[in-house]
């Protein structure tokens, strides 16, 4: 934000100056007409950049109501799969530059994510949290532009409606709780995780090229392995978690983000 | 005269953005007010319109005042309130009178602000079962919404004008005279019998020591409490948000302004009748290992009992229930 505040300023600079050297590229955000010589200050926004999201049950590609096996063998089919995803950085080039809308809300079933713009150049890494940060965590849905993930009046947006804030992790379907694991998956599991602690922070070492024809970051994530160390059985306790009334079932969820999103 | 004539005529127009004085009485707190909420006319009577909408819950049946009943000071009558299809709510709802003077929301605490919680039961599936998303869906062609929100936020309806139009609306729920109050801040001694005076002295003597959490004048000192009523609490109250083991089974002390009016009692409607309240106070509760201090067994007589009995009811403020302003509109 601040940085692409400061790219604005400096090209509000640079159109004003008459008669001295500047940039003298008319394709750059800071063209000034009036300078005579080039002094390497051209500054350029990338076009489109796009995140994409594949995401997997294990292998295979998601879909909802789809037959897969959890770690411990356990049959089961989602028909939710929903998190938050907050506070995008990209490092090098001068930066780092932080994405002007920071806030993402991933669905399973969609793909492609429009993220807005970054500075064209290289770039050798970036970070974004699993979850929402904890300044956004606290503040009141209403206040975030209609746009934003976070607004309450997204018809998406997940949030208690108290303090502890958004609901990071949607995962709801149905489990086979059979003991010889052999039945059919019509147990309901539901996974609803949030609050400050459950945001985890992630950093990913990729070489990324920012031209002013876009760019696009594939990713990936595996619903299935986020269910890894879980034995769901007709212990409703096992399957069943809003956080504060089951804090160890959530905690062993959010264990599993940083293996289960990676790069693609 | 035509000059004069013309200057009358521009006094008279109501400005909508004139801000709002709120009448609390004196000896209240002030009320704070949020910077980006002002009081004005506008917020008010559109909050209003907004908290007694049933077009805010998913079949269209339920609004904020189906819960919230002016005639029982703003609360249901029920134990458990209910939501839309029959849902079964959580907890007892609470009553809204002075609401604007409290500093957190829920039996719980966990919501700061009134802005943040007049959103929550539109979306919470025990209550009104839908999103605000929805509702702008079905205003879209409503003119008078929309010129209700430019007038009142100066921008199209959405969620901050809802839930800042709503908060507006609840402060200016305030109860602030019933016969305690004539009686206590006025000067009206004629107005207490004598069992209400026995009632009321009693109520802040050391003896019950009730007044330690609900003293006047809004009769809650918005702590949080355990009052015994149970050794395993099914729901935790506040533990449920600070995580905190020394908190479970403590709930916000609630005001008894118009208690008469909001039975039954305690978060989960539990207590029937200010009769079964006052017997279980008197009892000292069931020794739970967070219970207040205050609460021990008080060895009341039957007399003292039915005194302090009268004395909760010169609580009520029947303007309060009977204002027009705060009435439901439909």
């Amino acid at each position: 934000m601040i940085r692409l505040l400061l790219l604005l300023s400096i090209a509000a600079i640079g159109l004003t100056s008459c008669n001295s050297d500047g940039c003298i590229d008319p394709t750059a955000l800071n063209y000034d007409p009036n300078a005579k010589d080039d002094d390497g200050s051209c500054v350029y926004l990338a076009e489109n950049l796009t995140f994409v999201f594949h995401s997997k049950l294990g292998n295979a590609d998601f879909a909802f109501n789809e037959e897969a096996f959890t770690s411990s063998g356990r049959k089961i089919k989602y028909t939710r799969a929903q998190m938050y995803l907050s506070g995008f950085r990209f490092n090098g080039n001068g930066g780092p530059y932080d994405l002007l809308d920071p806030h993402l809300l991933v669905k399973a079933t969609e793909q492609t994510y429009d993220m807005g713009y970054l500075p064209l150049g290289d770039y050798s890494s970036f970070t974004f949290s699993a979850g929402v940060d904890s300044v956004s965590n606290h503040a009141d849905p209403a206040t975030f532009a209609g746009t934003s993930a976070l607004s309450s009046n997204n018809p998406d947006h997940m949030h208690w409606g108290w303090d502890p804030g958004y609901i990071f992790y949607v995962l709801e379907g149905v489990v086979d709780t059979s003991a010889a694991m052999n039945g059919e998956a019509n147990a309901p599991f539901i996974f609803h995780v949030g609050t400050d602690m459950h945001r985890v922070d992630l950093a990913f070492v990729k070489a990324i090229y920012a031209s002013n024809t876009g760019v696009t970051v594939e990713m990936e994530i595996d619903w299935l392995k986020l269910l890894d160390g879980t034995n769901m059985t007709s212990d409703v306790t096992t399957r069943s978690t809003h956080t504060a009334n089951n804090p160890p079932l959530a905690a062993l969820m959010v264990e599993n983000i940083d293996e289960a999103i990676g790069l693609h | 005269m035509v000059l004069w004539g013309a200057f009358l005529f521009i006094g008279c127009q109501k400005d909508p953005e004139v801000p709002y004085q709120l009448a609390v009485p004196e000896w209240f707190p002030d009320m704070e007010i949020p910077s980006d909420n002002e009081l004005t006319q506008a917020r008010i009577d559109l909050g209003r319109k907004l908290f007694y909408e049933p077009l805010l819950s998913l079949d269209s049946s339920i609004s904020c005042g189906s819960c919230h009943l002016q005639e029982k000071a703003f609360t249901d009558g029920l134990p458990i309130s209910i939501g839309v299809e029959g849902a079964d709510g959580l907890r007892n709802a609470p009553t809204l009178a002075n609401i604007g003077l409290a500093p957190y929301f829920f039996h719980d605490g966990g919501v700061q602000t009134l802005e943040l919680q007049s959103q929550q039961p539109i979306f919470s599936v025990e209550e009104m079962r839908f999103s605000i998303a929805g509702f702008l869906d079905r205003i879209e062609n409503d003119a008078e919404y929309k010129n209700m929100f430019m007038e009142a936020y100066g921008r199209a309806p959405d969620a901050f004008g809802i839930s800042r139009a709503i908060a507006s609306f609840e402060r200016t729920l305030i109860s602030g005279n019933s016969r305690f109050d004539q009686y206590e801040y006025q000067g009206e001694s004629d107005v207490f019998s004598d069992a209400e005076k026995r009632g009321r002295d009693l109520f802040f003597s050391d003896q019950t020591k009730c007044s330690t959490c609900h003293y006047p004048p809004l009769f809650t000192n918005y702590e949080f409490e355990n009052v015994g009523l149970y050794q395993n609490y099914a729901d935790s109250g506040r533990a449920r948000i600070s995580h905190l083991s020394g908190d479970n089974g403590k709930f916000k002390v609630p005001t008894l302004r118009n208690i008469e009016l909001t039975a039954p009692y305690m978060h989960n409607g539990s207590l029937q009748s200010l009769e079964a309240v006052v017997d279980h106070f008197n009892s000292g509760g069931v020794a739970h290992p967070n219970q207040s201090e205050s609460v021990v067994p008080l060895q009341l007589t039957e007399q003292q009992k039915a005194d302090l009995v009268a004395f909760l009811k010169t609580l009520t403020d029947i303007t309060f229930i009977t204002e027009q302003d705060i009435s439901d509109p439909n």
